[in-house]
């Protein structure tokens, strides 16, 4: 990879120990330790995590919004420290906020956003009415922002990330809060943008939108990434099943005393009135666990076996349930 | 030549928003229509405001009412700011190719075409009061004012950038602007101040503002008061530049 930049570059972002750290006063918070990251061109790239897991601060180093405290960066070929103007060229970002003109119409804002990439009036207009078709949005388009509609604010948002025909997209938690038939509409979006060899990076606080629409899954935690893969290989690194046993707290201590000799449970997690146990195989296991159990009188309410999700994977490598963070979000 | 038109493009936008709402520019007119009409009045028969006695009270009060006008008008652009650093736009236009001086610029020659605006109307609406002003002082009013606009617009958006929230904004504005307007000879000439408080008020900028704009009402053009003005605020012009364009480069970290 050589810094003088260009539109071959395979890899479209790749981070060396990229670090940002916040001064405050006398506190020094360290919200992005040592990330190395590497997403290849055409992927979609999901970046989980809790929040204030450093995702967002990533992203705003990577798009130019905040300088990385130390580290390299390289977006599209060029060098972050040095060519910011080029790499801006080359990249959209919609954040989520959005951020149209909320008093201009969507039209306005698309040929504005196209004009301020140093597009040609014609160009602009010429871009914003393919974007408007392709994104069927002729019945809104030409009024104001303010009176859109979830869905609608975020297909004119899309819409002006990629005025410009950038290689790379950035997309901050995008279907936050958009119903499950706006969501879908805008995965398939993105899959459209993919076919176009646009390469997208985002961040998502669904677990099912990272399983069905990346092609690389970033975990990241405490400004640290935890896991890296595919959906597929970051399951697989879960071996085995899930039994989850439903009982009163009180039980843990002598459940966990009971179950310590078996050597073919990995790890046991509890939460509030559930037991976690992490199984070779867990159909051999079950039939003799549960004895176990009720012959120590432990009450047993539910009993559930599960092979492994991406939010199985989510709870391992952070200690938090993605489900538990989603609904902290939804109800902000 | 590429930040020309990054800066036009986005002047024309911001100006289409504001025509569409004219209510603000309007609403912005009620105070020195207050001032011109019910206020002004009054000066005819206070003694020793119009000086020697040559020059009208309503030549003596218009210049000052400018000011003030140009002052509150323009201070408190950077709650549009907030506005918009709110919904995200400063972040989106941070990312485009955008020149950051375009990015400012946009916004602040709107602001001081809505201050030219404003200043014709009030000039307008004074010569029925007998206002007399030759067309070269109208005009070098108008650069007084431009630059008043130039300065205090980028320094109302650096404000805004770095304090971030209408509830910090709106007081630090009135803790500035309260003491410089009273301090600058606006609605009664300082030449019936104490002695102290003429000495306090020689260190407001806006003071010598103030003097430039009645010498050029009066006539007095050649009046030193007049180029030393122009050169005090082109100099405060240039260093609310340097403000403003650092706080939009670095808005949000």
């Amino acid at each position: 990879m050589t810094n003088d930049g260009g539109d071959n570059a395979v890899e479209m972002i790749v981070t060396k120990d990229l670090c940002k750290v916040f001064k405050n006063g006398k506190n020094t918070v360290e919200a992005v330790k040592n990330v190395n990251l590497q997403v290849r061109q055409g992927e979609i790239f999901g970046f989980l995590g809790p929040n204030g897991a450093g995702k967002t601060t990533t992203m705003r180093m990577l798009t130019t919004l905040m300088t990385p405290s130390t580290g390299s960066v390289t977006i599209v070929g060029y060098d972050l420290s040095r060519h910011a103007k080029q790499i801006r060229q080359k990249i959209g970002y919609v954040s989520q906020k959005g951020g149209c003109y909320e008093f201009a119409t969507g039209y306005e804002n698309l040929v504005l956003q196209g004009r301020l990439y140093g597009l040609s009036k014609s160009t602009a207009i010429e871009n914003a009415d393919q974007l408007i078709k392709s994104f069927e949005m002729e019945e809104y388009c030409h009024r104001k922002v303010l009176t859109y509609s979830g869905g609608q604010r975020r297909h004119i948002d899309l819409g002006m990330g990629i005025m410009h025909n950038p290689m790379l997209l950035f997309l901050d938690e995008p279907t936050t809060g958009l119903d499950p038939t706006s969501r879908s509409t805008f995965w398939n979006q993105i899959k459209i943008l993919q076919d176009k060899g646009i390469t997208v990076f985002l961040t998502t606080h669904y677990l099912e939108e990272a399983d069905s629409l990346c092609n690389t899954i970033c975990i990241m935690d405490h400004g640290v990434v935890v896991a890296e893969g595919t959906a597929l290989e970051l399951k697989r690194q879960i071996a085995g099943d899930i039994i989850v046993i439903g009982m009163d707290q009180i039980y843990f201590d002598q459940a966990k005393s009971l179950l310590r000799t078996r050597s073919d449970i990995k790890e046991t997690l509890t939460m509030e009135n559930t037991m976690k146990l992490y199984v070779e195989a867990g159909e051999k296991a079950l039939p003799e666990i549960l004895p176990l159990l009720v012959e120590a009188k432990i009450p047993i309410k539910t009993v559930e076996m599960n092979r492994p999700s991406l939010d199985e994977v989510f709870l391992r490598k952070t200690g938090y349930s993605m489900r538990n963070e989603t609904a902290k979000v939804l109800g902000q | 030549m590429r930040i020309i038109r990054e800066t036009w493009v986005l002047f024309i936008h911001y100006e289409k928003l504001l025509i569409r709402n004219p209510f603000w520019i309007l609403a912005a007119l009620f105070q020195p229509i207050c001032y011109l009409y019910l206020f002004a009045p009054l000066l005819k028969n206070v003694v020793g405001v119009t000086g020697d006695g040559k020059v009208s009270s309503i030549n003596m009060f218009t210049p000052g009412l400018l000011v003030m006008v140009s002052l509150f008008g323009v201070m408190f652009v950077g709650f549009g700011m907030i506005d918009y650093m709110r919904s995200g736009v400063i972040e989106r236009l941070r990312v485009t190719t955008a020149s950051r001086l375009a990015l400012l610029l946009g916004l602040v020659i709107r602001d001081v075409v809505t201050l030219i605006a404003q200043t014709i109307i009030v000039i307008l609406l004074a010569l029925p009061l007998g206002l007399s002003i030759s067309p070269l002082g109208i005009i070098l009013t108008l650069f007084i004012m431009i630059l008043i606009g130039l300065c205090m617009a980028p320094v109302s958006y650096a404000l805004a950038l770095t304090v971030k929230s209408e509830d910090a904004l709106g007081p630090i504005l009135n803790f500035f602007s309260q003491p410089l307007l009273l301090l600058s000879g606006v609605l009664l000439p300082l030449t019936l101040a104490p002695a102290w408080l003429k000495n306090i008020s020689m260190f407001n900028p806006l003071k010598y503002v103030v003097d430039a704009s009645r010498a050029i009402f009066n006539g007095d053009i050649s009046n030193a008061v007049v180029w030393h003005a122009y050169v005090l605020l082109v100099g405060l012009v240039i260093l609310s530049f340097w403000w403003g364009l650092s706080c939009m480069k670095k808005a949000t970290e």
